[in-house]
């Protein structure tokens, strides 16, 4: 061959292998992207969450005034389905870009909304108040994962909070002002989703491969499964926490 | 200037005296059933104690006025009978009205620990802990669930640490923060304390019991007058000691009854 | 999944996934510390170093009965005191000009040591020479790992002190008011606050929100620029939160001038607020209506 031809051959070659490895690879943004979806229950009966005395402030029981808070540490809707459980893929996955949108973290009616919620690492995510008192942010990671705890103060009307994290690590929250608020940033890294009321949940953008697939719920920690999705197809996964 | 020392004595010892006799800074008038022999037994030691101390201060007075200088020619006179005279007198003096006082005040103390709780009194529990007390009553079964020390976290408002899912005689109790009792009712006080040594102060009731870490001590009373009072730990408990309060609502038996729906409520 | 290297090391990420939401904070060890032994501290053209000879035996000798041996807060001394000492290892630090979540600079260290913190048990230590402290900062900074890998915050700016007037103490307490600090320390700064009794740090104990009224030194510091230090960064460890985000600038002297004057210790705040007659705030009035 002569050597343009042979450069030519080469070249092509080159970019065709490129390409390959390209769609092979298993990033978040190619095409061809799967799902998981299941339903997270709890075997057994729920215990019993107790009701919140928020009479330290007057606003939170004025603000609750029409319904009877209760802690929220295990959410079972009427199916037997187990709220704010985080689903995320523990592995897997080669490489990941977090998440590109900002979720929201408000505190309401002196509660947090959502009360776990899920993240990626390094992803953006917002504190609001929309409450008429003053509330503080206080995040308590472990220090040594590298995340850091802060402490900001949100009194009334006060501006969104911008921050991310750098590990991944389910991190309690809390105020202090309200000792009855607590809930969780849940940091992961990859495609992840949260249960809803019923113990629903879909985690989208899933490239096609064979994961680990776990559930994490406060209280009753982590249970693990093997999952593979199929280009453009939603895989199965529920999963099954026993009432202590 | 031995004069001046005299006089001024004098003035101070009694200076001092009047705000007590007057009750300028007395307790809160007592609401609660066995408060009138407690009192008696402090009037009666004020009296004691003040007519003994007016005495003394005054005689010092006297004497210092009388024989700071003494005059031309006079003679020093001793106590008739000597030191040893003087000294069993006034042990015999001083014996007499201590032991005097505590004949007296043995029945008010009695009338108060020494009597068993009514087999009707309403048991009350209360926790003191670092720096807040929480009070628990039994509910509609009557019996109080166990305390799981390690299942106790605060942030979940499980304060006394019940099992109330696993523990049958947990599922009704009621749990609070503020303590409420109907008038004309004894109330059974079970006392203990989650960590450190507090004390349970009620001034209207003529109440104060201390927490001992790892016992469980109990007192019963009745509240005569329905009002807010407010229950102040009076015993050093670490840093948050000088804010540690509740509030104690004495109540008519339906608001008691409509209190009890509501906290019962919430839990 | 191609390599036998990728598998293992994905599988021990998951593991170390599914582990990290039970981790204890898990202490360091001899060894680690020693690796870190080459900190150096710098403050003004004075250099500290971690594995001088004065540092160890400083350390060995005034600080290893609160801080314990490890640095982490664990010395004989500790199940006794309250508040607790310091767990260097964590990287945690309240006196700060640094903002929440950041290190603080070595000056904030070697001020800290020579203050000292009142009502507790860290004394003043006064009796160092400014190279022992140095020394010292540096010897405490090699018990974090974040010292290693994270550079201090970026101070804060402190803008120069205004005049103290009547309207200034007025707006401090409008301040005081809107960011509602009376809720931990109360209407008077006596720090009886609603939720003054159930106020906990970062490892559940309980903690007193700082008390005005009582003669007390703050903790990081007593000049005016201390206290606007303190509500501006926070103290990180405690309750205590940043007001940076809520609070402006000019805000923030005013707020200086209205805690001055809740303080017992004789100030133009105080005299200025006794003569305007100033009042509580009251917490059942909104914001603006104080």
């Amino acid at each position: 061959m002569r050597e343009s031809s042979k450069f030519a051959a080469v070249g092509m070659t080159v970019v065709l292998l490129c390409f390959g490895a390209l769609l092979l690879n298993p990033k978040v943004n190619a095409a061809g992207e799967g799902k998981i979806s299941g339903t997270v229950k709890l075997d057994g009966t729920a215990p019993h969450m107790k009701g919140i005395d928020m009479s330290k402030d007057p606003y939170c029981v004025k603000a609750n005034a029409n319904n009877t808070p209760h802690m929220e540490n295990v959410v079972v809707g009427s199916g037997g389905g187990l709220a704010n459980v985080v689903l995320y893929i523990s592995g897997g996955l080669s490489s990941s870009a977090p998440a590109t949108n900002v979720p929201v973290f408000d505190q309401k009616n002196c509660e947090y909304t959502p009360h776990v919620l899920a993240m990626d690492v390094g992803q953006t995510f917002k504190v609001t108040t929309s409450d008429q008192t003053a509330h503080n942010i206080h995040p308590n990671p472990n220090p040594m994962t590298g995340n850091i705890p802060w402490n900001q103060s949100q009194p009334p009307g006060a501006p969104p909070i911008e921050k991310s994290w750098k590990a991944p690590e389910m991190i309690e929250v809390k105020c202090n002002i309200h000792p009855w608020m607590h809930g969780y940033f849940a940091v992961v890294k990859g495609p992840y989703a949260t249960t809803d009321e019923n113990g629903n949940y879909t985690i989208n953008n899933v490239p096609p491969g064979n994961y680990t697939l776990t559930a994490w719920q406060e209280v009753y920690g982590t249970q693990t499964q093997k999952v593979t999705v199929a280009s453009g197809e939603s895989a199965k996964g529920d999963f099954t926490f026993k009432a202590k | 200037m031995a004069k001046f020392f005299a006089i001024t004595i004098i003035l101070i010892a009694i200076g001092s005296a009047i705000p007590i006799l007057r009750h300028t800074w007395w307790l809160p008038p007592d609401i609660s059933t066995h408060g009138a022999p407690i009192d008696e037994q402090t009037s009666e030691t004020m009296a004691e104690a003040g007519i003994s101390f007016l005495v003394s201060q005054i005689m010092l007075g006297v004497f210092v006025w009388r024989y700071s200088q003494p005059r031309p020619g006079e003679k020093i006179k001793n106590f008739p009978g000597g030191a040893m005279a003087m000294v069993i007198g006034a042990f015999l003096l001083v014996g007499t009205e201590v032991l005097a006082l505590g004949a007296f005040g043995a029945k008010a103390w009695a009338n108060i620990y020494f009597t068993p709780p009514a087999a009707n009194a309403l048991p009350v529990q209360v926790q003191a802990g670092q720096f807040a007390f929480y009070f628990r009553y039994p509910g509609p079964d009557g019996k109080f669930g166990p305390i799981h020390p390690n299942l106790i976290n605060e942030a979940n408002q499980n304060f006394y640490g019940l099992d109330q899912d696993h523990d049958a005689d947990s599922k009704d109790d009621i749990v609070t923060a503020e303590m409420a009792i109907p008038v004309n009712r004894e109330v059974h006080l079970l006392m203990h304390s989650k960590d450190v040594g507090h004390s349970f102060f009620v001034p209207e009731l003529r109440i104060q019991q201390d927490f001992v870490p790892g016992l469980d001590l109990s007192m019963h009373f009745t509240a005569t007058k329905i009002g807010r009072y407010e229950i102040v730990c009076t015993q050093l408990c670490g840093l948050g000691h000088y804010n540690m309060k509740a509030y104690l609502s004495v109540l008519s038996p339906e608001n008691f009854e409509a209190w009890m729906k509501k906290e019962a409520a919430l839990q | 999944m191609r390599t036998r290297m990728q598998r293992w090391s994905l599988g021990l990420g998951a593991l170390a996934l599914v582990f990290f939401p039970v981790a204890s904070r898990a202490q360091l060890t001899n060894a680690d510390l020693d690796s870190h032994l080459n900190m150096e501290s710098h403050i003004g053209n004075i250099a500290g170093h971690a594995n001088s000879s004065g540092a160890k035996y400083d350390y060995r000798r005034y600080c290893v009965g609160c801080h314990g041996p490890l640095g982490d807060g664990n010395g004989e001394n500790t199940p006794w005191i309250d508040p607790k000492p310091r767990n260097f290892q964590l990287g945690i630090f309240k006196c700060r000009s640094t903002p929440t979540g950041t290190l603080p600079t070595d000056e904030d260290l070697f001020d800290t040591i020579a203050r000292g913190l009142d009502r507790s048990n860290m004394p003043q230590w006064s009796t160092f020479t400014k190279q022992q402290r140095a020394d010292l900062v540096a010897y405490v900074k090699h018990f974090s790992p974040r010292f290693v890998s994270e550079k201090p915050g970026t101070p804060i700016q402190i803008p120069p002190e205004p005049e103290i007037t009547a309207d200034r103490i007025k707006a401090g307490r409008d301040v005081f008011a809107k960011v509602q600090c009376w809720k931990c320390h109360g209407v008077t700064g006596e720090a009886n606050g609603p939720s003054a009794s159930t106020l906990q740090d970062d490892l559940n104990r309980p903690i007193a929100a700082f008390n005005f009224t009582e003669g007390a030194r703050p903790k990081c510091g007593s000049s005016d620029q201390d206290i606007y230090r303190i509500f501006m960064t926070g103290l990180d460890g405690t309750p205590m939160p940043s007001f940076a985000d809520n609070i402006k600038p000019e805000e923030a002297w005013d707020l200086v001038f209205y805690l001055r004057s809740l303080m017992p210790e004789a100030s133009k705040e105080r005299a200025i607020a006794k003569q305007i007659g100033l009042k509580p705030v009251d917490p059942n009035a909104p914001a603006g209506q104080q």
